[in-house]
Formats: structure tokens, sequence, C-alpha cells
């Protein structure tokens, strides 16, 4: 039931007990005012936090159990982050108040970006985009101005085939003509295709290192050398650096441009789809280029810096999510140097244990060593009358959540991959009892495939059809009604 | 576990190849513990001005009460640690608290579709820019001059790549779009969309549906953008108006300003635009025992989907913010919700009652209507209304840039005055004490 439906005329949850008479305001703006107010619910105080309680309840978080969701890297949210978010004088802050009446926030904006600068080998960095795509678009704003000032032919955003979708989609909304290039045997960029492809033409490669399929770009140098050699720039998709912080810097191995995703690799929550957060960081000749304005510090003090000459303009409204790199600045904090290395070596080792321990049932697409995640393949139990949709939605009955499945989808593993991405918090006893699961649902497939093909059985509902919600659109209230 | 692998780690990042591993480790600080944390944490915090009570400061981000039952609920880790709903069966609490944010913003806005969220103000509105440029193919596009600075150059900033020309159409002598300007500019040429904010940058309203009538008779599409939520309690948008697309700033909803973020993009459409709109929406579906269950649909326009040709990039939204929304709806109902957003239209009258009266204050734009901006013309300075405003809880008003507005005699400081219901009369009568 939604809260229209359980609302009863009179009822409220919040009174404000104004003395005014409200006569004259509604007078004051006459001719624009509604004639009456649009419905809104009415429920009591005790009603809403039912209701919102027990939907909460069909959730199912990080805080829940494993959520192996590949690519998305759902690692533990520290409740300290939360609490130091929630601080009023951050929460309490006005965005256009003077910045010397906000030294703190600026400090901690400050702070964490010299932090990420360290961790990514970067000279600069932009705070304002809202999550990953956001931070694709004005990374790739900056390459098209850029371009634009420098090298007006290059029209053209090389991607290879295995990237997620945001960022074919990104290239385009910053004005650029996307190609595809195609994987090579052992899952990276094939260099001969990119060497055919890459000319005067070509302004950017985007790479996402290690791309979605879990490998390392092992021929990540030759690409940079001859994208820059003819005259290309390098973007880094950030939302696999899990993997490699300590390691190896994005910036070290000839990026350009690199967007991070603060909700996946700096443990802020996903909030069930944002809000997130994705800093952009950038080369020195690219820093002029940033969006406006840029946390800067001068003679001690902290300042809000408009005056960047060749600036992309505004991505935002103000300065980006500011209680969200919050949460990624206390993060960094506390985990610190080493934390941040033993985080990534422990995502990696807990990845090629999930792969070890499940290699035998679900093959992976490729026989290495993989980073943070590994793709693994659920062809051949198609004999069985069973596809991988039918096994995730049963892996809900052992109290899991699924990996991303059919994802990604190119050559040759267009089909029935799921993509696994245990993250550094699960411990050996999680992981063992995940494919554990797994492994006896492989087996269930093969003897009670029923049992797949109608799982889930112990959800609040159970395969929603998708198909009718597209045929029957019903997306309010007012539709549902039929009003 | 390394034995299970069957591989040292070191084995495993030979595929790095030699490639410039980082030699001695980051240079970062170690590790602080919980403790630490906090300690460090209150001593950088404390650098920022104590907290205020109210605000005299809108301009895009506004101050009021929020209901404590709002951060509770939409602080359950089970809203909080989920990822987006895309299996259906575990996150019905995710998808079901946006289909009833939906449904509000479909009723506040009058719009037949909202989608369950955006960023913020700025962004919603430079993809509804997009999408009528989608719609209507012509590379141009006008945006009225009172639109907030920052949006205008967000549109910018999204519309550039694209070769769309953005034309600015004049505000009037009362503060508003200037309707003969938007009709030669309109005459002038072909158009893909108007863009017109309401309450506008300066705080007032503008006349939505006689601007509205002008638009679609050349066939434009028509944007109407909001900064201040609280507006869509009293003020007419959407089908009435002629609006082809409502976006907007949800913040006041139940958001915290935050210095500015993360906030809420609201986008709201007619149903005749439904493969064309961004972003993720909710339908409500059946599950095979034929109960009503929640899943995103329509999902064919969407990045994972079309990739280079979805209808924009946005994958990750601000879902988390849309619920919060929903549950400060729920929580103030429907006369409460009324009930402020005439709060703040009659805070506002008796702030600028007040300030006219010691003086030093005068009303530009005096007949045009108002919700809870307006601009004034005073004879202090901007430093001046800082200090004396110094030791009250209280941001202090936006000042101006010179030649925003019409300069007034002997008041040569204009100020964009923002009031809520957040400014008590205690701290009204203080405010006024300190500029008389």
């Amino acid at each position: 039931m939604t809260l229209y439906e359980k609302s009863v005329a009179g009822r409220s949850a919040f009174s404000f007990g104004f003395e005014e008479d409200h006569a004259a305001a509604e007078t004051c703006v006459p001719e624009f005012a509604r004639a009456a107010m649009k419905p809104l619910p009415q429920v009591s105080e005790l009603d809403l936090v039912r209701h919102f309680t027990n939907l909460a309840r069909t959730n199912y978080g990080v805080d829940t159990g494993f959520y192996p969701l590949g690519s998305c890297t759902m690692k533990y949210n520290p409740k300290i982050n939360e609490r130091m978010a929630a601080d009023p004088r951050l929460t309490m802050r006005h965005p256009l108040d003077d910045a010397a009446d906000n030294q703190g926030v600026l400090q901690m904006e400050f702070e964490l970006k010299e932090s990420l600068q360290e961790i990514t080998g970067m000279d600069d960095f932009t705070l304002q985009p809202a999550c990953g795509a956001h931070g694709e678009l004005t990374g790739m704003l900056i390459i098209h101005a850029y371009m634009r000032d420098h090298d007006a032919g290059r029209t053209k955003v090389l991607i290879p085939d295995s990237s997620h979708g945001t960022n074919p989609a990104s290239a385009a909304m910053a004005g650029f003509e996307v190609v595809t290039v195609p994987s090579d045997e052992r899952g990276g960029v094939d260099m001969d295709a990119l060497d055919k492809l890459m000319d005067k033409t070509v302004a950017a490669i985007m790479l996402t290192n290690p791309n979605t399929v879990g490998l390392f770009e092992e021929n990540i140098t030759r690409i940079a050398d001859l994208v820059h050699a003819r005259g290309g720039l390098l973007y880094y998709d950030g939302a696999n650096l899990n993997a490699l912080m300590g390691l190896i810097r994005p910036g070290d191995l000839g990026f350009d441009v690199v967007h991070l995703n603060l909700h996946k690799t700096f443990s802020t929550p996903h909030g069930g789809g944002g809000p997130g957060a994705a800093p952009v960081g950038v080369k020195r000749f690219l820093a002029d280029y940033l969006p406006i304005p840029v946390v800067v510090r001068r003679n001690g003090h902290y300042a809000l810096d408009e005056e960047r000459q060749h600036t992309i303009g505004r991505v935002s409204g103000f300065y980006g999510n500011t209680a969200v790199l919050a949460r990624a600045y206390v993060y960094i904090r506390m985990m610190g140097r080493d934390g941040l290395l033993a985080a990534s070596r422990a995502a990696v080792i807990n990845a090629n244990y999930v792969k070890a321990l499940l290699s035998p049932y679900f093959p992976p697409a490729y026989d290495r060593p993989v980073m943070h995640e590994t793709v693994l393949s659920a062809k051949g139990y198609d004999k069985y009358g069973v596809t991988l949709l039918d096994i995730s939605k049963r892996l809900m009955d052992y109290g899991f959540h699924p990996p991303t499945i059919y994802f990604p989808h190119f050559p040759p593993y267009a089909e029935e991959v799921m993509m696994v991405e245990p993250t550094e918090s699960e411990s050996k006893e999680t992981m063992d009892a995940f494919c554990d699961a797994l492994i006896k649902i492989s087996q269930e497939a093969k003897e009670h495939p029923e049992l797949l093909l109608s799982a889930p059985h112990d959800t609040v509902v159970t395969r929603v059809d998708s198909t009718y919600a597209a045929r029957h659109l019903v997306t309010s209230h007012r539709d549902k009604k039929g009003s | 576990m390394l034995e299970k692998i069957g591989l040292q780690f070191d084995d495993i990042v030979t595929c790095f190849h030699g490639n410039s591993c980082v030699e001695g480790g980051l240079a970062l600080p170690e590790g602080l513990t919980e403790d630490q944390m906090v300690e460090e944490w209150d001593t950088m915090m404390s650098q920022n001005s104590r907290p205020r009570k109210a605000s005299l400061l809108g301009a895009g981000a506004y101050m009021h009460f929020i209901p404590a039952v709002v951060p509770h609920l939409a602080s359950l880790p089970g809203f909080v640690t989920a990822y987006t709903p895309y299996q259906p069966e575990i996150s019905q609490g995710t998808l079901q608290s946006l289909f009833e944010f939906q449904s509000f913003m479909v009723e506040l806005t009058d719009m037949e579709l909202a989608n369950c969220s955006m960023y913020d103000g700025a962004s919603s509105t430079a993809e509804a820019m997009l999408m009528a440029h989608r719609v209507k193919k012509s590379d141009r596009v006008l945006a009225a001059a009172t639109v907030s600075p920052a949006y205008l150059a967000t549109v910018r900033t999204y519309l550039e790549p694209h070769g769309i020309a953005v034309d600015v159409v004049r505000m009037d002598d009362n503060g508003q779009l200037s309707m003969s300007d938007l009709e030669s500019q309109l005459s002038a040429s072909a158009c893909s969309a108007v863009l017109v904010q309401s309450p506008n940058y300066l705080g007032i309203v503008e006349d939505l549906s006689a601007i509205g009538t002008v638009v679609h008779a050349h066939d434009a599409l028509f944007v109407e953008s909001f900064t201040e939520a609280m507006a869509l309690g009293l003020l007419k948008y959407g089908v009435g108006t002629g609006a082809d697309v409502v976006v907007g700033e949800g913040q006041s909803l139940g958001l915290p300003m935050a210095f500015g973020g993360p906030h809420l993009g609201v986008f709201a459409t007619l149903k005749k635009y439904n493969r064309e709109f961004p972003g993720r929406i909710v339908g409500e579906s059946v599950d095979t025992k034929g109960r009503p269950a929640f899943v995103m649909t329509l999902r064919a326009r969407e990045q994972d989907i079309r990739r280079e040709k979805a209808t924009s990039n946005i994958c990750s939204n601000h879902a988390l913010n849309a619920l919060t929304a929903a549950v400060y709806l729920g929580s103030v109902g429907e006369s409460g919700f009324r009930a402020l957003a005439c709060e703040n239209v009659a805070k506002l009258e008796k702030l600028i009652r007040g300030l006219e009266s010691t003086g030093n204050f005068a009303r530009v734009f005096r007949q045009s209507a108002v919700f809870n901006e307006a601009v004034l013309a005073s004879s202090i300075a901007p430093e001046d209304v800082r200090s004396r405003l110094a030791s009250l809880p209280v941001f202090p008003p936006l000042a101006l840039a010179r030649g925003v507005v019409p300069e007034v005699p002997g008041k040569p400081h204009t100020y964009l005055v923002c009031a809520t219901e957040m400014l008590k009369d205690s701290l009204l009568e203080q405010v006024l004490g300190a500029l008389s």
C-alpha cells in the first residue's frame, strides 16, 4: 500500500503551529496561485514511521548481507562517516555564505582534493560532479574544450567494447562521436585495432583499468604511448580503482583525466541509487579547464576560485555533494596510507579466492588472475532449462544479493556471465557461504530446476513482470487512479 | 585463501608488467582511530562560523525546518546501504519509495510523469533543454535573463558541445521576463525551447500561463524551472500553464543545505515524451502471483542499454534524497505544505515591511508578486550589513552585483533577501534592530 492509500482526511504527522492568518499571503499572488492544494497524503507520524520502516525492511543492503555486485564495489559503509557528515556545522552551511565563515568545510574539501591527487597521481581536482556519469561528462567536456582550442578536427572518442554504458553515453553527451574498440582474446584492448583507429580525428580513449572483466590492462603503457604520440588524450574511468590504491596510480600510467566514484572506492553509501560523488582529476595542462569554482588554498586560507580562464563553466548549481565528500574524507583519514593499500590488496585476494572456489562450476571468462572482480560464465546450464537469471534469483533464497548479471555484453561473453566483486570488507566465512550457495544451486539446476525457475520464494514479492510494467505504464498514484 | 588461489599476491600483480608502481607507499598520513577522527573533525569544523537559526540568504539553497522523523527514516540502513534497485524482488523498499516520490512530484508540478530524480536543479534544467533539442531539433533555445545565473551557466555548459545557441530573453521593468522581447525573439527564428524560472532569480513570480501561450504559438517546448520547491505549495505550474517540462531543485523538501549538496533534481514532463526524458523511473507491475510490485521501467532509453544513443548518460541519481523528499511531504502533508508556503510569503512580507520602515531599504519591482525572496535597495553597504548582523544567528542576504537591477537613488546597494518559516518573529525584530 502506498501512503496515498493509507491517507485519512484531516490527519497530519506534523504541526507547525503558525499563528498567522494566511488569507493575506494567498491574496498577494492571486493570479498565479493554485485554486487548491494538490492532494498529498494525510497520515499520522506513527503511520509514517511504520510505513517507511517496513519498506526499508523489504530492501537488501550491505548492512543486510553479502552484496557482490560486480563493478559497483559494495563495500561496508562505516557508520562514523554518517555521523561526521550529519554534523550540523556542515549540514547547516549555506553555500553562498562568505568563504571566511566556511573555512572548516573548505579545508575538508581541500584536504580531500590533495589526498585524491596523491592516490591517483593527478595534479588538480574538481569535487563537483554528483556521480560517475556526471564525472565522465565533466571529464569529456574538459577534453572537448581542450581539443576545440588546440586541435579542432578531433571529434571522435575510442571506447572498448567491454566498457560500461555510461562511457559512450557521456562521450556522446559531450559532443563526441563514439567509436568502439574491440577486445583481444586476453580481454584487453585489441592493439591492432587500436593502431588502425587511432588517427588525427580521435580526441581521446576512455578506459577503465582494471577493465569491466576485472583484468588489468596489460598493454596500458603501449596504449598511452600510442594515443599520446598521435595527439590523443587518455581518460580513466575510476569505477574500478578499488583494486589499485597504493599499488599503482592512473596518473603515472599516462592518464590525463580521471574520475573517481567516491560511492564505490571510498565507502560512501549508495543510497539505493545515489547520491554519490565523482571528483575529476586532471594533469596540469588541463587544470585551467576545470569547472568553476575550484577549492584552493591561498596564504593559509581556503577559497573558491572562480577564475579559470578556459573553464568549461558550471556543471552544477553549487560545488558538488559536500556531505558525500565528507564521508570519503573521513574514510581516507581513518584508513590512512597503509589502510588504503591493505584494502586494495584484500579486494584483489578476495576476488581471486571466489574465482578459485567457483571456477569448477562457473568457468571464468578469462583464465588469468583477476584484480578486484571476476567474470564467471553460467553457459551450459541451459541444458537443464535454467538461465543465469534463474540462478541469480535463487541466490536470494539463500540470503545473498546476486552478482551483476548479463554484463559485460561483448563477444564472446555476450551471454550468461556474472560479475562477482566481493570487496575487501568481506570475511572468508561470508565468501565461503556465498560460494557454497552457488555450488548448491548448480546442483539444484540439474536435480530440481523448478526450484530455480520459480525463485525467489522467500522475498516479499516473487519475480516482477517488467514487460507488464512497460505495457501498462503506471508511474504515479494518479496513473493508478486512472485519472 | 592464497593457498586455495595457488598464487601469492605478487604473482597476481605481475600483470602490472613492471609499470610504475607506487614506491614506498602513498604520501598520506597514517590512519586515525575513530576517537582521533572525531577529535580532528571537531577541530576542523569549529573553523566554520557558528550555526545559524535562519537565513536571509536564499538564491537557490533554502533553510527550512526539517522534522525529526525525516532524517530518521531516510537514514534506515535498508535504504542507505542498498544499490540501484536492479533486483526488484529485494528492492521493493527503494522502488516503492521512489514511486511515491514520483506521485508527489506529478501532483505538485501538475505534470503527467516524473522521474525518480536528477542530481540537482541546475543539471535537471540543463537536461530538460537537451531533451527539448532532441524533440524539436532546432539548434537554438531561449532562456529568460531572470533564470538563476548558476542554472543558466550549467545549461550553457551542457549545450555548448552540441552547437546549440542559448539566446537570452531580456528582463522587463517589473523584474519579469519581457513578453515583447520573447515575442520578437521567437518570431526571429525557430527554437527548440524556452526556459523560464518562477519564482525567478530575483524572487519574482513569472506569469507562466501567459508565457506558455506565446511559446506554444511558436512551436517550442516550454520548460518551467524552480529553485525553491516550497513554492510548489502555492503557485501554479505544469499542464495548466502550458508546460512541457517542469524541472527544479527539491532541496527545500526536507534536505539540509549542506554547503551545496547533495540536493535533489526534479524532472517532470508529459507522457508524450516518455521515450525522450532522461533518468530512471519506477512503474507499478505485478509479480508471478499477481500481487502489485514495483520495478524500474521505460529502461530502453537508458545508457546501459542504448549506450551512446541513450537519452542521457545519467546512471546513479539522487534516489535517497528523493526518498527523503517523499518522507518530508508525507510528514507535513497536504495542509502543512500549503500552510508552509503561505507562511513563507507572509514572513517575507513582514520582513520587507520592517526593512522599509527603517528607511534604509526600499523594495525594487514593488508591483511584482514574490514568494519568499525579493530585491531590496539599500543605503547600507554589504560589509556594513554583514558586520551589523554578525552577532545574530542569521545568514546575511546576498548582495547583488551592480547593474543586475535598476538603481534606486540614494540606495546604491541591492540585496536579494530571503525569509522562510525559520525566521521567527523575535529574530526578525533583532534583524530589523541591527539594520535600523
